[in-house]
Parts: C-alpha cells; structure tokens; sequence
C-alpha cells in the first residue's frame, strides 16, 4: 500500500507538530512524529518505507514504530488529508 | 530588557533578536528571562512573532526555560493552526472570486509565508489579504458579500471607498477575516498610487491544490514598505518583512523604487528600508540600504510619514491627501470624508 498527502491539504509542520486543514475548513492537530511523517507524504510511498523512515530517525525498531504509524495514517486517511493507493 | 525606538516605543530585545534572526550577523544571546517573559510571548502573538522567535529558541539565538518554551510552543502552535485555517479561507475566496471573472492577488501574510521565508511557519499571520485591481473592486466586495462574507465598517456614502479608500475588512461566520485591499494606503501616498500597475506581472503560489496569483517579488517589496511606513501597527515583523525581500528574496529593489517613484511615494519606500535597518539593527550592507539612505525625503513628506506613524486619526490621515489632488477634485473628496464624518456616532 502506498500513501501521499492530499494535494488539496493545507499543512504547516514544526518540531514535533503538525496542522492540517481541509479547504471546506476542517482541521487536524497531530503531535509527536506527525510532522516528520508528513514530510515524508510528498510523494508516494510504501507503508514499509516510511515505517522504516521514521524508525531510522527516531533510533527505535520498525515494529515498535508500525502500529502508531499505520493507526496515524488510517486516521488522516479518513479524514481525507492523505490518499491511498492499493 | 526592553529598548526604546524611534517611534518611542518600547521593544524588547527577545523579540528584536527574533525578527532579525537569519539575517546579517548574529548578537550576543538573549534569554527570554522569567521576569519579561508574558510580555515578550504578549508581544510576539500581537506581532505574529512566533514562529521567528521559536526559530530564533531552536538555533540558540534566545534562550528559555522549560516552561518558556513549552507557552511559546503552544502560542506558535496556535499561529500555525490558524495559518492553515486562513489559507483554505484564502482559496474558497478565490474560488469565490475567480468565479465572478474579478483580477485579484494574494499578498502579505501567506504570500510572503511560501515565497519569501525559507520556512513557511517561521511566517505566521492573523488575516488573509487581496489585492483587488480597480476595476473589479465593487464586483469583489459585491460577490464576497453575496458569498455570506460580512463588511465590518458600514459602506461609505458616495464613492469614498472606490475612489480614495485603501479598501475593507470582511469577515466570515466563523470570524476568520479577509482583508480586501484597493490600494495599499489612504491619503497623500495612497491617491497618487495607480494600482493597475502592480497587476502587470505576478507570482504564484499552490494552495488547497490550485494555483494562487500572488504579487511579484517587486510588488510584495512595495506593498511591505507601505505597511512598514504608513501601516495601522507599525510592529517589527513589519520591518522584517521588508528586510527578508531585500536580503533573502532578493526582490528587485530598483523595480519597487522605480513604481513608487511613478507614484510619489519614494519617501515610503526610503523610509521603510532605513527604518527596517534601524530597528531590526541591521549591520549589513546593501546598495537598497544605500538607495533608502540617499533618497531626500521633503518636509511634506516627512510629516505625512511621521503622522502616519504617531497613528492620527483617519481624517488627519486622509486630509494629507488634499496636496497630491487635482484641484478639480478637492471639493468632492472633502464633501466624501464630510458625509463619512456625520454618519459616525
């Protein structure tokens, strides 16, 4: 499965934050690695890269890293800020 | 420790650390200190200094405790939630606007966000802001109002706001406001500008998934020296804008020159660039810095500068206008500002 932002998604990232919103004006805080995830969402890529991606800059295992990323990502998935392929 | 300005008020060094940080050389580190810290995080949140002071935090230039740092994260936080609101205000608002045929460009806080800061949360703002050309000034007002957008000042009686007003505030249902501009300032400076010619060219920048015309580099540059000289708060964030499109943008200085000239307001460009240095205590050297320095500003114009900055009343302000009209048309702009004086309670 392979995942990218939303290019209608108005975003702005800091350490440790993130903000999204929607055009119609719905809107999202994320902390924590949200903001490094994003930034990882320019372009398409696999759930195992970006699992493996943040794993690498967080000094932590993949397994320990996975169920937060997939959880974030099925959440910004429903809210319509990233899309999904596969 | 705050320091007292040319305008006399007082700045404090945090958040002039913060607005010139990236810019020329770096000073000695400031601490935020407990004893200035809510007036400095005050400050910042008036001034949308936020994101440059946690920046300024982040590279060691100002210093914090914990706790500080946790009220500033929080406060910049805040700034940027709002942004990303703001900026899918600004593309309904030109889906809104763009529908009904109107020339318009984005400028000021998310323009200068995307295009002229290295990073775009370094650059947070409080409203967003259209240029709207001449033409279409009355179609956009009509069609934002038609839209649910809710004019805060009433409409000025006969055509004031059309033919000498710098423009209007609207604001939306959910009290996000856009600031809706026919020119960039009223009175002496303000009537003499021809605003058709910042239209000639323009920028762009991608929100919400589509493109968004934005002023050029040149034109950004003019209308930061308008809000830096003649802008209702005259704050540092204002000045750092005009230094970041000069220093870091590298806009083309002798363009925005050479339209103010065009416009008479050469003295609001010269002010603005050595006001800039002065305040954000710019040791950089810069042949735009030279211009601003050589450039003789008259009496006339110096005391319109200075009324401006003192923040007169808006008669005062628009009355400074009489010298720079047509003689034939001095009697209908003062029956306009006569009408506007009487509908105030």
């Amino acid at each position: 499965m392979r995942w990218r932002r939303n290019p209608r998604v108005l975003w702005r990232t800091a350490p440790g934050y993130l903000a999204v919103a929607t055009v119609g004006g719905h809107t999202l805080e994320v902390g924590g690695p949200g903001g490094e995830l994003w930034l990882h969402l320019a372009e398409w890529i696999t759930e195992e890269e970006l699992i493996a991606a943040l794993a690498r800059r967080y000094g932590a295992d993949e397994p320990s890293v996975s169920p937060d990323v997939r959880s974030l990502l099925e959440e910004l998935s429903g809210q319509g800020y990233v899309d999904r392929d596969g | 420790m705050a320091k007292d300005t040319l305008t006399g008020t007082a700045e404090y060094r945090a958040l002039v650390a913060a607005a010139r940080h990236g810019l020329g050389e770096g000073t000695s580190q400031v601490t935020l200190g407990p004893t200035l810290r809510d007036a400095v995080l005050a400050g910042a949140r008036f001034d949308r200094l936020s994101g440059l002071l946690a920046l300024a935090v982040l590279d060691g230039a100002v210093t914090a405790t914990d706790d500080d740092l946790k009220l500033l994260w929080e406060q910049w936080h805040d700034e940027l939630l709002l942004s990303v609101r703001l900026e899918a205000l600004a593309v309904r608002t030109a889906d809104v606007l763009d529908a009904g045929g109107v020339n318009w460009r984005l400028t000021k806080g998310p323009a200068l966000a995307h295009l002229d800061y290295p990073h775009p949360a370094a650059r947070t703002f409080g409203d967003i802001d259209l240029l709207v050309h001449p033409a279409d000034w009355s179609a956009a007002v009509g069609l934002l109002s038609a839209s649910g957008y809710r004019r805060e000042a009433p409409t000025l009686p006969g055509d004031y706001d059309s033919r000498y007003g710098k423009g209007t505030t609207l604001t939306t249902a959910e009290g996000l406001e856009v600031d809706l501009h026919r020119r960039f300032a009223i009175g002496r400076f303000g009537v003499t500008a021809r605003m058709e010619t910042v239209f000639a060219s323009a920028a762009s920048v991608q929100l919400g998934g589509r493109s968004m015309p934005v002023l050029d580099a040149p034109g950004r540059l003019l209308h930061a020296c308008f809000h830096a000289s003649l802008g209702g708060f005259r704050g540092l964030r204002a000045f750092r804008d005009v230094a970041q499109l000069i220093l870091v943008t590298s806009a083309d200085w002798e363009a925005t020159f050479s339209v103010a000239r065009s416009w008479k307001a050469e003295a609001v460009v010269a002010s603005a660039i050595r006001e800039s240095w002065d305040r954000l205590e710019l040791d950089v050297e810069h042949p735009a810095h030279a211009r601003a320095t050589s450039t003789t500003i008259s009496r006339g114009d110096r005391r319109v500068l200075q009324m401006f900055a003192r923040e007169a009343p808006f008669r005062s302000q628009a009355l400074s206008s009489l010298r720079r009209l047509p003689p034939s048309e001095v009697p209908r702009y003062l029956w306009s500002l006569g009408r506007r004086k009487r509908r105030q309670p």
